[in-house]
């Protein structure tokens, strides 16, 4: 029987996966194992491997009857576990599998669907399992591309790390089947069978120590720092598509799906060069570099609605501190720096910290140096001028994340003091990395990740009540004859709207709107912005325009009556007329004479549509106040088909939007990619957060009083 | 209960074990194409029906039943599979409808559909706003011999075309017994100039269609986010799962 065998003499470094197609005996048509092969084989109830219905635990018989004996239908031993129907999830848990430890392996297993396909993500986590407080990589299967002709398809990790960091193994393979059914034992199914590890060797990955600044010498070709300690990249940011076709497809499909469906035209000016780079990746041989290069590619499209999936959990890691980027004017040249404006409490590493400290150094480089060594961690889409503001936050926490040293400088002024001398700067180190590593040796970690601060770009609040991490926030009071309102998006929310109208119709004269965090929404509530603080001659509609293939002339000489709704020629664009909606009856027009001030900082898509609103009225009742222009996102949001081998959608804007003052103007003005951008630039102060003062609420405040 | 490690089959001395059953006749080892095959360019949005109901979608009333999709390792296309099924039978028009972005020049549109052999055939069109402001339709066609599999009939349809459309197209399969059907790897490509292929006029989109078309433009443009925040990655797996 020894013959039947093709045994593994082709493994060889980097064509390892393609070793694999020696396990397939030809003369049988099944797979056959070899001796010390890890194999699960499921020819027999296996209750390590837990299976839940979509509401969650099964029962012991409803588990044992999934593991069903057909010989001929198995393709490795003589069963094999049928998924789906009611049966959504698993946790496959790796066991006994201490000799991959110190090893790079391979993990594969084989799916037979039957009206339902699996997907599986091999799975690391300190902490509880799946818990919101873990910490997890996550490392999702792909298809390799060999299938057998009864319908059997073999599906891969590629090439992995066993142990995280040298010390963490993977703790188990989460199995999904979307189609499962709450309900229904007719629902699909899709039969597993014959997972395995390879071992392709030693890890790639040293577990050394490390930091952003020497991770590619330290670190190689396939680590990632994390916590201070090098790890495998690929279940931090996602694999490869290790098939050479895979990625070519992968590539080609995703350029296309952009040139087909992507509707802001400064975005559309770029895709050359988006082509350009995607073409360039083809050639990576490294998830890193795979994953980086394809969400540089899409930020580069300047459209703020686009986003790369995301297959790996990234660099999100808590928002112990919240730091806003302001002008820290009480150190030596009052730079710009990341201030920290608030700070979740028990958290042992920020002990010693206090509000109004200013981050001004990381692993010994200026903020802005380190910035530019950890651009691949921190994601921004949107007009370029917004981005070092708007990833402060994330900048943050990709040094918590890399387990980097904080360097923060204090002033506390004396009296008659402006600012500090150099010699009175006190500087106060962190280290993250000595803080974490620990974790590396079973130890926990100096924070959770259930620890949130829930950040925004507001110091303060200019309204009481309400909760300011909901995107639904919109709360409103009046004080010192200034109606506030603070907003987080534009929703479609019955306490949103009722905030709004309450805003906007009331008796007051002068209006601030704070919509420093937003991440846009409906039309419906932008509309109810618009129609209340509008005069009928400001803005008379918005038409949202996708790719039409012919000139803006042509189609709009062919579609001249699209501004009126429910008929054939509206089938083009999206339109709606400013107060058209019944919503907006009882506020319309009521607030087209106040005085409003606007405070803008992190907006997005609707809060963008927002902010363009204001600019449409008279600049004498009007000022828009903010750091850096909105992102510039003006057009309608479509996630991403998944492709082959990923879950997490990406997603782009499909439309791009002008903005009309009367009837029959051209279609002209598309400015996506461009931010609205502040008529007054003010930055949170340091010596502001000691006084507790919020800078931009007090200038906007200011203005509004006395008119400067 | 037994215990993990006799639970986790390490093989030992395999190779001189039994003999291991074989399938009749052997299966083969094949080699799948990345993507299944389907034109990297094809201009469909949503090909393989990942966005239900969003991209793909059915205007029906709540109690007539339901789009489910489907992966079959014996589906006829070779692809993913989108299924109405009714919940009882209910002799109601049904259609499902579906996003392109139209293609300037000589165009080839194509789809498999799936029914029981007993009942009449869907009817298939690709819906088109002429730069006159029309909708106009392209109808598909059989092309090739039908392919029973799952206890369907399984048959491509397909158009060539040259039809300067404006802007996005719209994929209409309808019947009018409201019984299951399926369909399968839409496809819609440039088309090779001389492949022998004549193009087919479009002729105007009958009320049905025109209906359609409308009523789907409407459906995505309203319920389409403009917010971020409404497409958050999921954080773990357990997330994922509780927001399904």
């Amino acid at each position: 029987m020894v013959g039947r065998y093709v045994v593994g003499l082709m493994m060889i470094s980097g064509l390892a996966w393609e070793a694999a197609a020696a396990d397939f005996d030809a003369s049988s048509g099944k797979l056959v194992a070899q001796s010390g092969d890890y194999l699960y084989r499921f020819d027999d109830y296996f209750p390590t491997l837990e299976l839940l219905s979509v509401s969650g635990p099964i029962l012991e018989s409803d588990a044992r009857a999934r593991f069903e004996h057909n010989e001929a239908k198995a393709i490795e031993g003589s069963g094999y576990v049928r998924l789906g129907g009611t049966m959504a999830f698993g946790w496959l848990p790796i066991v006994n599998a201490d000799r991959f430890f110190g090893r790079r392996v391979e993990m594969r297993f084989w799916q037979r669907p039957e009206g339902a396909q699996l997907y599986a993500e091999l799975y690391w986590a300190i902490g509880p399992r799946g818990g919101e407080g873990a910490l997890t990589g996550r490392l999702l299967f792909q298809p390799t591309g060999r299938a057998t002709d009864d319908g059997w398809e073999e599906w891969s990790s590629g090439p992995v790390d066993f142990a995280m960091g040298g010390t963490l193994n993977p703790g188990w393979v989460f199995l999904d089947v979307p189609e499962a059914l709450f309900d229904s034992d007719s629902a699909p199914t899709v039969l597993f069978d014959a997972f395995s590890i390879q071992d392709l060797g030693p890890a790639a990955v040293p577990a050394v120590a490390c930091s952003v600044l020497n991770e590619d010498q330290r670190c190689g070709q396939d680590g990632l720092c994390l916590l201070g300690r090098c790890v495998d990249a690929a279940p931090l940011v996602g694999p490869l598509p290790f098939r050479a076709s895979q990625r070519q497809y992968y590539l080609a499909r995703t350029r296309a799906q952009f040139r087909h469906f992507e509707g802001g035209r400064g975005p559309l000016s770029k895709l050359a060069a988006f082509e350009e780079k995607l073409q360039a990746l083809e050639s990576a041989t490294a998830a890193k570099v795979f994953r980086a290069g394809l969400e540089e590619a899409v930020n580069a499209l300047g459209d703020g609605h686009a986003q790369a999936p995301g297959v790996g959990p990234g660099f999100l890691f808590p928002s112990t501190v919240c730091v806003e980027l302001g002008r820290a004017d009480l150190l030596p040249g009052a730079p710009l720096a990341p201030l920290i404006t608030s700070i979740s409490p028990g958290v042992p590493w920020t002990r010693g910290l206090a509000p109004g400290d200013a981050l001004t150094a990381i692993d010994g480089l200026s903020v802005p140096e380190w910035r530019a060594r950890a651009q691949s961690r921190l994601a921004y889409q949107g007009d370029e001028a917004g981005r070092d503001y708007a990833t402060t936050q994330a900048l943050l926490e990709a040094a918590i994340g890399s387990g980097a040293v904080l360097e923060l400088s204090r002033c506390r002024p004396l009296p008659g003091e402006v600012s500090c001398p150099p010699e009175r700067v006190e500087r106060l180190k962190v280290d993250l990395g000595l803080a974490e590593a620990g974790v590396w040796n079973g130890g926990v970690l100096p924070w959770s990740f259930t620890d949130t601060s829930g950040c925004d770009h507001r110091f303060l609040s200019p309204v009481s009540g309400g909760n300011r991490a909901d995107y639904t926030y919109a709360e409103t009071e009046e004080r010192g004859g200034i109606r506030y309102l603070a907003i987080n998006g534009t929703p479609d929310d019955e306490h949103w709207n009722s905030s709004v109208s309450l805003a906007f119709s009331g008796t007051s004269s002068r209006v601030l709107l704070d919509q420093r965090t937003g991440f846009g929404g409906a039309k419906e509530a932008i509309d109810l912005i618009a129609a209340a603080v509008l005069a009928p001659e400001e803005l008379y509609d918005i038409v949202d325009v996708p790719q039409i293939g012919v000139s803006i002339e042509a189609a709009q000489a062919a579609f001249p009556e699209c501004k009126v709704k429910e008929v054939p020629a509206c089938e083009l664009f999206d339109s709606w007329d400013i107060g058209s909606s019944s919503m907006t009856q009882a506020t319309r027009g009521h607030a087209k004479d106040a005085r409003i001030a606007v405070l803008n900082g992190y907006d997005v898509s609707g809060n963008d549509y927002v902010a363009r609103v204001f600019e449409h009225r008279d600049p004498s009742r009007t000022r828009i106040f903010g750091a850096v222009p909105t992102v510039g996102a003006y057009g309608v949001i479509f996630p991403l088909p998944s492709l082959p081998g990923e879950r997490a959608r990406g997603s782009l804007q499909v439309s791009d939007a002008a903005f009309l003052r009367r009837p029959g103007e051209a279609w002209t003005g598309f400015i996506t990619g461009t931010g609205v951008a502040p008529q007054e630039v003010v930055l949170q102060l340091q010596s502001d957060i000691l006084l507790g003062v919020d800078t931009p609420l007090a200038v906007a405040e200011r203005w509004l009083r006395e008119g400067r | 209960m037994r215990s993990l490690t006799a639970l986790l089959i390490l093989i030992a001395a395999c190779s001189s074990g039994e003999p291991t059953p074989t399938p009749s006749p052997a299966r083969k080892l094949i080699e799948r194409p990345a993507g299944g095959g389907l034109p990297v360019d094809n201009a469909f949005f949503d090909p393989d029906f990942d966005l239900i109901p969003f991209v793909w979608w059915a205007e029906i009333e709540t109690d007539v039943g339901y789009l489910r999709r489907r992966v079959d390792a014996d589906a006829p296309s070779g692809h993913p599979i989108l299924r109405f099924d009714p919940y009882k039978l209910t002799p109601v028009p049904v259609e499902i409808l579906g996003l392109a972005q139209s293609i300037q020049g000589p165009a080839r549109v194509e789809l498999w559909v799936g029914r029981s052999p007993e009942l009449p055939s869907a009817a298939a069109s690709l819906l088109g706003l002429s730069l006159q402001g029309e909708t106009r339709a392209i109808p598909l066609l059989p092309e090739g011999e039908a392919v029973t599999a799952q206890g369907l009939r399984w048959q491509r349809v397909a158009a060539h075309y040259d039809e300067p459309f404006v802007g996005w197209s719209v994929l209409r399969v309808a019947v009018k017994d409201g019984r299951a059907f399926s369909v399968s790897r839409p496809v819609l490509i440039e088309a090779v100039s001389g492949a022998g292929l004549l193009p087919r006029g479009s002729r105007p989109a009958t009320a049905e269609e025109a209906r359609a078309s409308q009523g789907y433009r409407r459906h995505l443009l309203e319920e389409a986010p403009r917010a971020l925040s409404s497409i958050r990655r999921p954080s773990t797996p357990v997330a994922q799962a509780a927001k399904r």
